[in-house]
């Protein structure tokens, strides 16, 4: 039966791993990065971004003590970096979301290899964008009037305030998206416990493997609650961009308030996903000789997935722009023609327009979706292209109040800078932490999708047992498993 | 679940006498009487331009239908997807039936005067004499209704010479402004923003915009189908290559076919209004009832004992997930742009969904009539199927899966009724005989089209080289 599932050569279809690949290999590959010293890269790349994030911790210290007076935020652009960056990173959580849950739902088997990494991804980003509207409150010893606590004084936030709806969206997305990757990474926590040799692996990986021995019980439970995980993820997918969109698009700023924007966000969020899942896989992938498990099957498909992205970011700010042609609209046709692609923002336009959508148009050719050297590129552009949307979005629907005696224009100041590096120190940080101590690829997930983990793959119908030990758990298939 | 049935042509052809080769009569019949009363309903006066409006919302309930199977096609190719290759066929004929499709909207462009920007743009102040008089409110206006029709231009050139007359006929729809046209500050306000979109609703470009429409729908249509059923005599592996190349551009054709069809022949019956998701809702739309259809002919197919070796429940229990997630989305999308539109309050964009729930246009008049449609297609296009179809039971038992789809499909129909509807006279719900005779005409005509070329096909596309990926396909 599994004869079917084997790859058609003549359609062009490959294994989603190289040649060789065995459930050993894997283990190994996976493995021997936590278990052997960091390479000097690992430590030049940490050492800077801890240097960021010392740097975000001194700017927000200062902010905090003088006041957000210190961001170039100012009449009548009020909204301005804090809350690009935030959107900019709660949309880079999205890919991680999309690849364990709706991928998984859809089968698409090849997610597998770059599932935990964007899962990581997933909530770094969410931390680093959570640190935006906390710090925006001014007072930050306040911070805690988001949530909705009773207490003494009878104020409540305003439930009617899309603003609050996105502490709710994020809060649960960010739990839900932490528990995820939790039940993922159990079975490998398990086999980086059977593999310790030093006492402390061995209590830590243990501790956290929650007892994982690889029987056909705790695979029937971990499968379920992946699956329902995963159900329960899918329609976060949608829900929390759209939330964030609801803060603008509720509003009637022109710019702001258009229909589409809930879709269109979430697009958006993917596309710059993937692009984030591109650039850091392409780093990875060649520092720690992961071309074995993250083909170049994989950046293909990828790489087709930012241009399936990008061209529906396209189509939305198409939209944007008859629409507001169509509206007859007077505030909306200033805003699209004199505020963006025209006028004193109109570099910033352009930037997002090339960035987001013309330049993933190269994907269109097989060989530059080929190229590693172009999707590095690319995934870059499409992050800044992604940033600028959203400044974009923010800045130039604010900066030509409607009385022209309220016009001004936005400048960042040093601190806005400093803060917004700052996180990309704190994302990275916590990212080569998690290189370094935790499985970055789903090793029972990818094992599951070779050929001899189908039950039925070998043809002389021999036994199982084999030198792979537990190994053979993978023949559960857990990629495999239905939608409910 | 696997079967010993000879993968070829004839063992997967509907066979002479059964009930599905003779379907196509029984649909072209329904087309025949539909049409043809139809056409009764467009030449009286008082029908003509009810006619339009009836026609419109037959026309896009089953236009929906087969562009989302092009849809369900075109993502199959798109993903090179092994599961669906045995339910494919079915949607390759659904999308095959699309240059049908294409012939059927010239009723739709050869009545473009009935459309309520048509005189404001199209630079004649003629026509509007057909909008205003056979409008069913036509009491306030006296003069008799037979002047509208025929030469409905010369007539109204004469007739429309007075000034307010003019002015309050481009408004010939809103209602709630019959009475007191000409001095209503909102309706220069209309008129002025009509103005602006001249460029838009230029004639020629109008009809251009429709020519690159049904080009589109016919070569996609044609070039889909066309590469699956080669292959199943020539089992050549390079026409699954080239349907797969071909399918990227191919859903940017049908992407903005379908966006600017609907926004050119729905979105515009109100032609002050306007939403930057009114194209991703259409499409939702389609995405559903497509399922919705491709799994009820599946299913049909199979009771009548074809295609029982090669699509099973595991082919069911996936088109009924995808159907589920599609209704999800379009509920998603249904709530995204009400909420917004709801939340900013502005004139020009409530006024959707003020006709499709007040009782007229007096501030705080409360329900009407279109209100009890809106909650019917919350509850019942949403609510309720979410519920019915969540379980993984459900969607695994061939009964209520089939429940579910019939349910969704006739939710279809009421959803675009309650798209185009409440544009013809806004706050009256008046059921007419033609919002009967006009889906039956089109999908009569259609159904006749797709069924008919059932006959003549293989039900599975069995050339292709992932066919037995499908066969031996399970959910684990």
């Amino acid at each position: 039966m599994s004869s079917h599932n084997l790859p058609i050569k003549e359609l062009g279809e490959v294994s989603l791993v190289a040649e060789g690949t065995t459930f050993k290999s894997i283990t190994e590959t996976v493995a021997v990065v936590t278990e052997t010293k960091a390479p000097r890269g690992w430590w030049i790349g940490f050492l800077i971004a801890v240097n960021f994030t010392g740097i975000l911790g001194a700017a927000i210290g200062y902010l905090i003590w003088t006041g957000i007076g210190v961001w170039g935020n100012n009449s009548p652009v009020y909204w301005a970096w804090d809350i690009t960056n935030f959107v900019w990173w709660i949309g880079i959580g999205h890919a991680g979301t999309l690849i364990s849950a709706v991928l998984f739902l859809f089968r698409q088997k090849w997610r597998t290899a770059i599932n935990r990494f964007a899962e990581a991804m997933t909530i770094f980003a969410v931390i680093c964008a959570l640190i935006f509207p906390g710090i925006h409150v001014g007072r930050i010893w306040y911070a805690y009037y988001m949530p909705p606590l009773p207490n003494s004084m009878a104020l409540w936030p305003n439930f009617k305030s899309p603003l609050l709806w996105d502490v709710f969206a994020v809060s649960t997305y960010f739990t839900v998206s932490l528990l995820f990757w939790y039940v993922g990474l159990i079975p490998d926590l398990a086999t980086f416990r059977d593999r310790a040799k030093t006492k402390v692996r061995r209590l830590v990986y243990g501790a956290l493997a929650l007892g994982w021995r690889s029987s056909n019980r705790h695979w029937q439970h971990y499968e379920r609650a992946y699956l329902l995980l995963a159900g329960l993820s899918t329609p976060l997918v949608l829900s929390v961009h759209s939330v964030v969109s609801f803060d603008f698009a509720t509003s009637v700023i022109p710019g702001w308030h258009t229909t589409i924007f809930p879709p269109y966000f979430v697009a958006g969020a993917i596309f710059s996903g993937f692009a984030m899942v591109m650039t850091l896989m392409l780093i990875t992938r060649a520092v720690y000789g992961m071309k074995s498990l993250v083909t170049q099957k994989h950046l293909e498909l990828m790489n087709k997935i930012i241009l399936l992205t990008g061209s529906l970011v396209g189509y939305a700010y198409a939209m944007e722009f008859f629409i507001a042609y169509y509206s007859g609209n007077d505030f909306e046709r200033h805003v699209f023609i004199h505020n963006r692609a025209s006028g004193p923002f109109a570099w910033a336009y352009w930037i997002m327009v090339s960035c987001n959508v013309i330049s993933p148009q190269l994907y269109w050719s097989k060989k530059l979706r080929n190229n590693i050297a172009v999707s590095f590129v690319v995934s870059i552009l499409v992050n800044i292209g992604m940033w600028f949307e959203r400044f974009v979005i923010i800045v130039t629907s604010l900066f030509h109040d409607f009385l022209p005696s309220s016009w001004g224009y936005f400048r960042p100041t040093l601190i806005d800078i400093f803060i917004y590096f700052g996180t990309l120190g704190l994302f990275f940080t916590l990212f080569l932490l998690f290189i370094r101590w935790i499985p970055m690829i789903a090793i029972a997930e990818v094992k599951a999708t070779l050929p001899e983990a189908d039950p039925h793959w070998d043809p002389s119908h021999a036994s199982h047992d084999d030198a792979h030990g537990h190994d053979e758990d993978a023949h559960e298939e857990p990629a495999a498993q239905p939608a409910e | 679940m696997a079967s010993n049935v000879e993968i070829s042509e004839k063992n997967f052809m509907i066979r002479e006498g059964g009930p599905w080769s003779s379907a196509w009569k029984v649909a072209a019949f329904i087309g025949a009487v539909g049409a043809l009363t139809a056409v009764a309903g467009a030449m009286t006066a008082e029908n003509a331009h009810r006619f339009v409006y009836s026609y419109i919302f037959g026309y896009f309930t089953i236009l929906t239908i087969a562009l989302g199977a092009l849809f369900f096609v075109l993502i199959q190719r798109l993903t090179s997807a092994g599961w669906s290759v045995t339910v494919r066929r079915v949607a390759e004929f659904l999308a095959s039936g699309l240059p049908v499709m294409a012939v059927l909207a010239l009723p739709i462009l050869i009545n473009i005067k009935h459309f309520d920007w048509y005189e404001t743009v199209a630079g004649t102040p003629g026509g509007h004499a057909s909008l205003v008089e056979t409008q069913a409110y036509a009491e306030e206006h006296t003069a008799p209704a037979g002047e509208a029709k025929p030469e409905a231009k010369e007539a109204a050139k004469e007739h429309g010479a007075a000034p307010e007359h003019a002015v309050a006929a481009e408004h010939g729809a809103t209602a709630e402004h019959a009475g007191h046209e000409g001095h209503d500050p909102n309706h220069v306000a209309h008129v002025e923003t009509l103005d602006k979109k001249k460029g838009w609703f230029n004639l020629n470009f109008f009809y251009g915009r429709a020519v690159f429409y049904i080009l589109a729908w016919v070569i996609l249509g044609t070039m889909f189908f066309n590469l699956s059923v080669r292959q199943d005599k020539s089992k050549e592996v390079g026409l699954t290559l080239r349907a797969q190349a071909a399918s990227p551009l191919a859903m940017m054709a049908f992407a903005l076919s379908l966006t600017f069809s609907a926004f050119d022949w729905v979105m515009a019956l109100d032609p002050s209004w306007f939403s930057t998701i009114f194209g991703v809702y259409v499409f939702s739309t389609a995405a559903v009832a497509s399922l919705a259809v491709i799994i009820l002919i599946t299913m049909s197919l199979r009771d009548a004992g074809y295609l029982k070796s090669v699509v099973n429940v595991e082919h069911f229990h996936d088109l009924g997930k995808l159907m589920f997630g599609f209704n999800v989305f379009w509920a998603y999308i249904g709530f995204s742009q009400f909420l917004l539109i709801w939340y900013a309050g502005l004139p020009e964009e409530t006024t959707y969904y003020h006709y499709r729930w007040d009782a007229s246009a007096e501030p705080g008049a409360g329900a009407g009539p279109w209100a009890g449609v809106s909650l019917i297609l919350l509850v019942f296009h949403f609510v309720v199927p979410f519920f019915l179809l969540l379980s993984r039971n459900v969607k695994r038992k061939l009964p209520s899966l089939k429940l579910g789809a019939a349910w969704l499909l006739v939710m279809h129909a009421v959803d675009w009724y309650w798209f185009v509807m409440p544009n013809f006279k806004h706050y009256s719900f008046e059921f007419h005989w033609l919002d009967i005779a006009c889906p039956m005409a089109v999908g009569g005509i259609y159904f006749a089209y797709v069924f008919f070329r059932m006959t003549k096909h293989a039900l599975i596309p069995v050339g292709d080289p992932r066919i037995q990926r499908a066969i031996h396909f399970h959910n684990a």
